[in-house]
């Protein structure tokens, strides 16, 4: 459902990402994980076409993004690490502006739910700026499902939520992925993300370390971190300067 | 148009007032909105009170027809320096972007969604215009459709500039700007010299007179048709022209298949930052780029006492953001202007003594120049908790937040004062030079502590667009005045004082009571302000 090859994104000499090819199918929930300044949002964006990539190409449900932007993106919903709402509309208002631009007809019953299940039913009438981080968060989740994207991208999804707020984020995900939905999230808190993820992939300073399984990465690296280690000390492992180089063993 | 998009546009419009109606709810919004509501009941009020009594002769068509191309012109000069892609605000970039929306329905949302807010801005200045227009009334339809079509343009010359700055070599793009600084700076100085040799309305009209500001107005001619219009049918016909023109630009801006969204990201992001900062206390000059000097040698500033760290901290800061030096520079050349410019070569005071108003110079210039330069709590707001958590008393925390700030302003100050000196001919009264030197230090100091004082005490989210608009010339209004006033408080306390000093001892007595009163003055600001510090509540009063 998203495929992305020999995707690339320089800015001003910098290489952010670099040369990075994978695929995530229908039903697929996949981690984007790697430290801090690995390239995650900035994949992130060239796959929802908010940055056009230097190089390469990213599908949407075999749309081209850069070519065919509209069809592409009509299958696409993204959540943004810091969520930023138009603060002179209310919650409600945000649906329905969302309902418009997708086109979608029969949206409110869908909006009430998801207003319901986020519990925001409360807050349907509150401006965006009368609300906290983490019910902004909320709406900005609600406004990206509203019209059942095939594939939908969250960048650092987990931040400002609650246990609660979490634990129906990842209901709504493990759904979307069970209706044939491509998922993909990133995050630096592996732990947090690895009983969701059905597939990780790992990169730093923009390029691919690893991409498959979690039973794949276990396999992998386990001679070389031990058998015990958890996928944290993976991560550290692969992630460390002292890594081996990354192309070679990077495959799904 | 995308359906979503014209519904953003109508929620937008109608947020803006929903959110004016829940500011009325609070007492500060209240007031600050009455206060902005009657300054500009005033200023109409004022123009229109002017028109009815005008004992004055009709305006002429070539007078009127030229003022509006000079200002037009600067302005035109102005904006399309600084174009750049669009701008988009954070949200926009947030559900608009990755949405399926064509770069043309993006165009045309960024068109109308700010569109309003100048037609807004262009009523309030026609209004301002009228008494200068041939016939009032046309003042409207000229500044509106102008103020309109500058916004339009600098759209268009934004998205040419990416069309063309793809195309061309870096090092070429890098050698544009200097070249045209160049080319001003020169073009500057030919007009200053034949300003001196026959005098500034002569000089002006001959720049009119010359064919490459002929073409360079050509553009602006029919909204300065529309000004200088003296029937209302040719008002009508050159209105329409001038719509005409309005619509051919924004279409233009259609038609040019440019992918700007990389830069309106970037660009957006930077604006994003200046006008957060702004909100956030009128710190909008600080520069939100890329810092250039990373090795500034900055004294240690020892003799500020405790505070010297964090006044070290602002020199940092203010070393590392010129554009901000280089806005205060630009009200310094405005006072300078206005005080000593305007009145030699546009008014009637001519060649007089240069004495009063260097004084009035040394005091205009701090009173209008620290609006803007927030190199002090204004631009900390946000470290507020940080700065109670240091170890140093709200005395030390405040002479150290401001020092930086009036010592530059002091300077500025000086500097002003020197040139005017310099670049004046007329006989300078050395009483008055003195003087105004004397008190460019504790001007500044005062101007700086007040505003900043005022600004914890009231720290309201306030930005100069929409429909804050009212309450944003309240606030300012209400500082200014506020500001003014004490100011003459102090000047009066420290007349009265040197008057006695003189009547009981001599001139030097005299001069140490005055110079005494207003050292306390300037004690008195700092622990005013140290105070508003140690009250300002983190939980009501930080800006979101």
């Amino acid at each position: 459902m998203i495929q992305v090859r020999d995707l690339t994104k320089r800015y001003e000499g910098r290489v952010a990402v670099d040369r990075l090819s994978f695929t995530v199918r229908g039903g697929e929930i996949l981690g984007l994980v790697g430290p801090n300044g690995a390239g995650k949002t900035t994949t992130l964006r060239a796959i929802a076409g908010i940055h056009p990539p230097t190089d390469g190409t990213v599908e949407i449900g075999g749309f081209d993004v850069e070519r065919q932007p509209i069809e592409a993106k009509r299958r696409l919903g993204l959540i943004p690490d810091d969520p930023q709402l138009f603060s002179t509309l209310t919650v409600w208002e945000h649906l329905d502006f969302t309902a418009r631009v997708y086109g979608v007809r029969e949206w409110k019953a869908v909006g009430e739910r998801l207003l319901a299940e986020l519990e925001l039913t409360d807050r349907r009438d509150s401006m965006a700026d009368e609300l906290s981080r983490g019910m902004r968060q909320k709406v900005a989740v609600a406004c990206a499902l509203l019209h059942q994207p095939a594939a939908l991208l969250l960048d650092e999804p987990l931040t400002g939520l609650d246990p609660r707020g979490i634990r129906t984020l990842y209901d709504l995900l493990r759904r979307r992925a069970a209706d044939g939905a491509a998922v993909m999230l990133s995050s630096h808190l592996l732990g947090q993300i690895e009983g969701l993820c059905t597939s990780f992939l790992v990169v730093r300073q923009g390029r691919l370390l690893f991409h498959g399984t979690r039973d794949e990465l276990r396999a992998r690296y386990a001679d070389q971190v031990g058998p015990g280690a958890t996928l944290e000390d993976i991560f550290f492992h692969l992630t460390e300067d002292q890594a081996p180089p990354p192309a070679a063993g990077a495959a799904a | 148009m995308n359906p979503g998009l014209r519904y953003l546009l109508w929620a937008g419009f109608r947020g803006v007032l929903r959110r004016a109606g829940r500011r009325m709810r609070t007492f500060r919004g209240f007031v600050s909105t009455a206060i902005g509501v009657l300054f500009f009941a005033l200023v109409v009020g004022t123009q229109i009170l002017a028109l009815v009594t005008a004992r004055e002769g009709p305006r002429l068509h070539d007078p009127a027809m030229q003022g509006f191309s000079l200002v037009l012109l600067l302005f035109m000069v102005s904006s399309l320096l600084a174009a750049d892609a669009p701008f988009y605000w954070p949200q926009e970039v947030q559900f608009l972007f990755p949405a399926p929306l064509r770069r043309r329905e993006l165009l045309l949302y960024s068109l109308l969604s700010r569109g309003w807010v100048q037609v807004f801005s262009g009523l309030w200045l026609g209004v301002v215009g009228m008494r200068m227009a041939v016939r009032p009334a046309a003042a409207i339809p000229a500044v509106v459709l102008s103020v309109l079509w500058l916004y339009v343009l600098a759209q268009l010359v934004g998205l040419l500039k990416l069309a063309i700055g793809d195309r061309l070599p870096p090092r070429a793009g890098r050698a544009v700007r200097p070249l045209l600084g160049m080319a001003a700076a020169v073009a500057g100085w030919l007009f200053y010299r034949q300003v001196r040799a026959v005098g500034f309305g002569p000089a002006l009209g001959e720049l009119f007179q010359s064919p490459a500001a002929r073409w360079a107005m050509l553009p602006a001619r029919p909204f300065a048709e529309v000004f200088a219009a003296g029937t209302a049918g040719a008002a009508l016909a050159w209105t329409a022209a001038s719509l005409a023109l309005v619509l051919a630009t924004a279409g233009a801006v259609l038609a040019l298949d440019v992918d700007f969204r990389e830069r309106s990201l970037v660009s957006s992001a930077r604006r994003f930052e200046r006008i957060r900062r702004m909100r956030r206390g009128r710190g909008g000059l600080a520069s939100a780029a890329a810092p250039k000097n990373r090795r500034l040698p900055v004294p240690s500033f020892a003799f500020v006492g405790a505070g010297a760290p964090l006044a070290r901290r602002q020199a940092y800061e203010l070393g590392r953001g010129l554009r901000t030096l280089g806005a205060l520079a630009f009200m310094a050349g405005m006072a300078f202007f206005y005080v000593i410019g305007m009145p030699r070569w546009i008014g009637s005071e001519g060649g007089g003594e240069l004495g009063t108003s260097l004084v009035v110079l040394a005091v205009v210039f701090p009173l209008f120049g620290t609006g803007g330069f927030s190199v002090d709590f204004r631009r900390d707001v946000e470290r507020i908790a940080y700065l109670r958590s240091l170890p140093l008393r709200p005395t030390a925390v405040a002479v150290g937040e401001v020092f930086v700030a009036a010592a530059t302003v002091a300077v500025f100050n000086l500097l002003l004062l020197g040139v005017a000196v310099w670049v004046v001919d007329a006989p300078v009264d050395p009483r008055m030079a003195v003087l105004a030197a004397a008190v460019a230090l504790p001007v500044a100091w005062l101007a700086v502590t007040l505003e900043n004082w005022l600004f914890l005490l009231f720290p309201t989210r306030t930005q100069a667009d929409g429909g804050q608009q009212s309450a944003f010339v309240g606030k300012q209004l209400i500082k200014m005045l506020f500001k003014l006033v004490l100011l003459g408080v102090v000047a009066v306390a420290a007349g009265l004082t040197a008057l006695a000093g003189g009547w009981l001892a001599d001139t030097i007595g005299a001069a140490a009571g005055a110079v005494l009163v207003v050292a306390l003055a300037c004690w008195g600001a700092t622990l005013l302000l140290a105070r508003a510090y140690q009250g300002f509540d983190l939980t009501v009063d930080t800006p979101a």
